[in-house]
């Protein structure tokens, strides 16, 4: 079925053009690279293309048919995270107690999810504390809040029941058999594949239009994930509640704690929402830039990797698939420390922005 | 049709075209324009050595500028655009040195090339030769120059029977995907003060990111190597057949624009900023600190954005958008005042230059005390605020606790209420900033021919009615300097402030 699991060049969607398939291919294969660390180099992939129109989805499509890579759990504590609360059905933020399973099996751990007191309507004083969930580590996805994550993101409620279902119900019939929904839907959330560029509103369109006019372009599970259609997918505050996210290129200088989260695949949609990046935003994390020929920024972009990007492709597996008219160039960037520093809002505050 | 299919649809275009590319370069002989370029070359290079009279940079200007033309455009040498048949030809000073020696031969060749014929008139026969009926007959063709020249072009050459469309550069950006597009002339002769290597960059796309599966160019004057116009090597970019005479002796240099004045000399008083050299002789100066921010034009491919953008992270090749009147200005401050009520704005613009009157008062004591005692307050940044305060634009700081600071720091009056004030009227001012922005945005979005006249002559002058006027300018130049506060942002054309 090519969507889950084991990935091969005849799973890309054969409907779709020749460099809408290259995209998908080049989406997927870099989602499959592993995240690194600091010290190690991430590799960065640019593609010289004729026209930035509809790019970034095509690869945002690949790679939501990559496997999320969420970490496992290997130290016990206490913790906040984001993870599958079942008791609001949905991914959502919790305290999470990570526990030694049993004595003698050393390595293997159980995650206790204890929900947030959720306030029930119509009662005022009483809250209602949902049940704790238990679930063997390996058997549930979490990702541990970096420090300075707000603990009460962007308002409690992540989708409505309405929305849950109608995802549910898209979702599960593609999953194969045996696959547990929310166990999938967790992982799904908890590596977003995340577009960095201006004009959310914009890239959003591009993204509808495509599922509208051509769906069969697409994979059927990364289709259906990315018919998701809201603006809380644009709220960078909200990143690992939804398998994909569209956020501005300078969200990272404004908020530490999420530079060091860590996506399945960045997805910049020009080289100035590259450039304009604070350094450790998702360092580590594999990315591909999009670089519009046909805008002067490419000149800049050329000028800036032109030294520096390796001309061994070989290690590049979807060159095969390569389109005359799409160039491809890999940068390795060593991933950086991050400084721990917050764009100094105040400064910008001082300038006039006005006209 | 849907529009979103039409989007879709153009991208895929685009990205076939792209893909199934083939680039014809068709070279037509014209010896007459070559013997008059090879001589005009090394008369410009012997004046550009010696000083000589206004009549002679005028004749001279004439002679680049007919140069310029005829190298672009398939128009008769005897059409008044091409100014040559303007000029008197006919009767030479005598010739008593080696430069008007070489004038006289000049004239001479310009005489020659009068009675000539421009070869790519016969554009219609070689058209009719190089495209296919469907492209011809059933498909689209763009025959691609300078939008200010499409009705001379029109009037000059019979493309009867052929089914074109003349289009400029821009619209072939922007537009849509056409069967196959015929480039008259060099294409990167556009972009005055930009060093040729760079030119040819900039209009790369047009060979590599083409708009048409076919693209035919057509020369008869200058090299041409597709080679030039690749931004990383792309590999699809290549020639797929070439006719004539693509590399004639002599490339065509543009007309050069003069020497941007030289900067002011450096304040050593001043903030540090930089000196912003613009297309036009333009100029402004801008710091990353102080004054108002530069609004940098971003373009895709259906999209325009004025980003704003400290002045540090301006390179040479952006184009800014500047005010050079006041209008914006007071549409910002109508606007704000109308949000917030007369009233209320007056009492914030009073409360605004009471607060700076007491730091410069403060400051004007003793400038050296003031910024101690700012730091041991914990204001890492002091001389700034001190500096901001003699800014005319300038309100308060943005946040209270620095407010509050430097008011007790020196020891001068404060209170929320004041506060309060500074932060509606900040508001106020931003949000009409914003909404000015978005308006000039649209305009921009709206009709693109800016975009053609910024690039033909580096700069374009706009009135935006209530907004007032507008450049759009390329930076050619950057000076790191020190700045005064009160000529940020402020636009000069040839040392003069235009506002």
């Amino acid at each position: 079925m090519g969507d889950v699991g084991v990935w091969s060049r005849s799973d890309v969607p054969q409907d779709a053009p020749n460099w809408a398939r290259y995209f998908t291919s080049v989406g997927r294969e870099m989602a499959e690279r592993p995240n690194q660390g600091v010290g190690e180099v991430s590799p960065v992939v640019f593609l010289s293309v004729p026209t930035g129109q509809y790019a970034a989805w095509f690869l945002a499509a690949g790679a939501l048919g990559a496997p999320p890579k969420t970490p496992m759990l290997d130290q016990p504590g206490d913790y906040r995270g984001t993870t599958w609360v079942a008791a609001e059905d949905q991914v959502a933020d919790a305290n999470v107690l990570v526990c030694q399973s049993s004595a003698g099996s050393s390595g293997l751990f159980t995650v206790q999810v204890l929900p947030d007191e959720i306030p029930r309507r119509g009662r005022q004083k009483t809250n209602y504390r949902p049940a704790v969930a238990r679930y063997q580590a390996d058997r549930m996805a979490v990702v541990l809040h970096p420090q300075g994550t707000p603990e009460e993101r962007r308002g409690q409620l992540n989708l409505t029941a309405d929305e849950r279902s109608s995802i549910r119900e898209a979702i599960a019939p593609l999953l194969p058999r045996g696959t547990n929904w929310y166990y999938w839907w967790t992982q799904q959330c908890l590596s977003p594949v995340v577009l960095v560029g201006t004009g959310s509103e914009f890239l959003m369109r591009q993204r509808a239009e495509i599922l509208k006019e051509s769906p069969s372009w697409v994979w059927p599970t990364s289709r259906t994930t990315l018919a998701l259609d809201m603006k809380r997918l644009c709220d960078p505050l909200r990143l690992l509640l939804f398998p994909f996210s569209v956020i501005s290129p300078t969200v990272g200088g404004r908020v530490p704690w999420l530079r060091s989260l860590r996506p399945r695949l960045v997805i910049y949609t020009s080289w100035t929402a590259f450039s304009s990046r604070h350094p450790a935003t998702f360092a580590g994390v594999p990315a591909v830039v999009l670089v519009n020929r046909r805008v002067e920024s490419s000149l800049k972009c050329a000028d800036a990797i032109d030294q520096i990007c390796n001309n061994d492709l070989s290690s590049v597996r979807s060159r095969d698939m390569s389109v005359r008219g799409i160039d491809l160039r890999l940068v390795e960037y060593p991933v950086v420390e991050d400084d721990g520093l917050v764009a100094d809002v105040d400064d910008d505050e001082e300038q006039p922005d006005e006209f | 049709m849907s529009s979103s299919h039409r989007n879709l649809q153009t991208a895929s275009g685009r990205f076939e075209a792209a893909e199934h590319s083939a680039i014809d370069c068709i070279g037509v002989e014209w010896s007459e324009f070559s013997r008059f370029e090879a001589v005009l070359s090394r008369y410009i290079d012997l004046c550009d050595r010696v000083a000589y009279d206004d009549a002679r940079r005028s004749e001279l200007q004439a002679l680049r500028q007919a140069r310029h033309l005829l190298s672009r455009l398939p128009i008769h040498p005897d059409h008044e655009l091409v100014g040559l048949a303007a000029l008197n030809l006919g009767d030479p000073r005598s010739p008593e040195s080696e430069i008007d020696t070489l004038r006289a031969d000049c004239l001479h060749h310009a005489s020659e090339l009068l009675r000539s014929k421009h070869p790519a008139a016969k554009l219609e026969a070689l058209l009719r030769a190089n495209l296919t009926d469907s492209e011809s007959i059933e498909g689209r063709v763009a025959l691609v120059a300078p939008e200010k020249y499409h009705d001379a072009l029109r009037m000059c050459i019979d493309l009867s029977g052929i089914s074109f469309e003349l289009v400029s550069q821009s619209q072939l950006k922007h537009g849509g995907v056409w069967d196959a597009a015929i480039y008259l002339g060099p294409q990167h002769s556009s972009y005055p003060g930009t060093p040729l290597e760079l030119r040819k960059k900039k209009v790369a796309w047009m060979y590599s990111a083409p708009a048409s599966r076919r693209t035919i160019q057509i020369l008869w004057s200058g090299g041409f190597d597709i080679a030039d116009f690749t931004l990383w090597s792309e590999s699809p970019l290549s020639l797929r057949r070439s006719v004539g005479l693509t590399r004639l002796k002599v490339f065509v240099d543009e007309i050069q624009p003069p020497p941007p004045p030289p900067p002011p000399p450096p304040s050593s008083d001043g903030v540090p900023g930089f000196v912003i050299d613009l297309a036009g002789d333009f100029r402004v100066l801008l710091s990353q600190e102080y004054g108002p921010r530069a609004h940098v034009i971003q373009m895709n491919d259906f999209n325009v954005t004025i980003e704003s953008e400290s002045a540090d992270r301006l390179a040479r090749g952006d184009t800014l958008l500047l005010r050079v009147d006041r209008t914006a200005r007071e549409f910002v401050i109508n606007s704000a005042s109308k949000k917030m009520g007369r009233s209320v704005y007056e009492k914030a613009k009073a409360a605004s230059s009471g607060f700076k009157q007491r730091v410069v008062t403060k400051e004007n004591e003793n400038r050296t005390e003031s910024e101690a005692r700012l730091r041991e307050a914990g204001i890492a940044n002091a001389s700034y605020y001190l500096n901001a305060c003699a800014d005319n634009e300038y309100i308060a700081p943005g946040k209270f606790e620095q407010y509050q600071k430097i008011c007790i720091a020196l020891g001068i009056a404060h209170s929320v209420d004041e506060y309060t004030l500074f932060k509606k009227m900040r508001a106020a001012h931003r949000t009409a900033g914003s909404d000015a922005r978005e308006r000039i945005q649209d305009k921009l979005k709206l009709d693109r021919s800016w975009e053609d006249e910024t690039r033909e002559k580096g700069f374009s002058l706009h009135d935006f009615e209530d907004l007032g006027n507008i450049l759009i300018a390329a930076i050619v130049k950057i000076t790191p300097m020190n700045v005064t506060l009160s000529t940020l942002g402020r636009v000069q054309k040839d040392g003069n402030y235009v506002d």
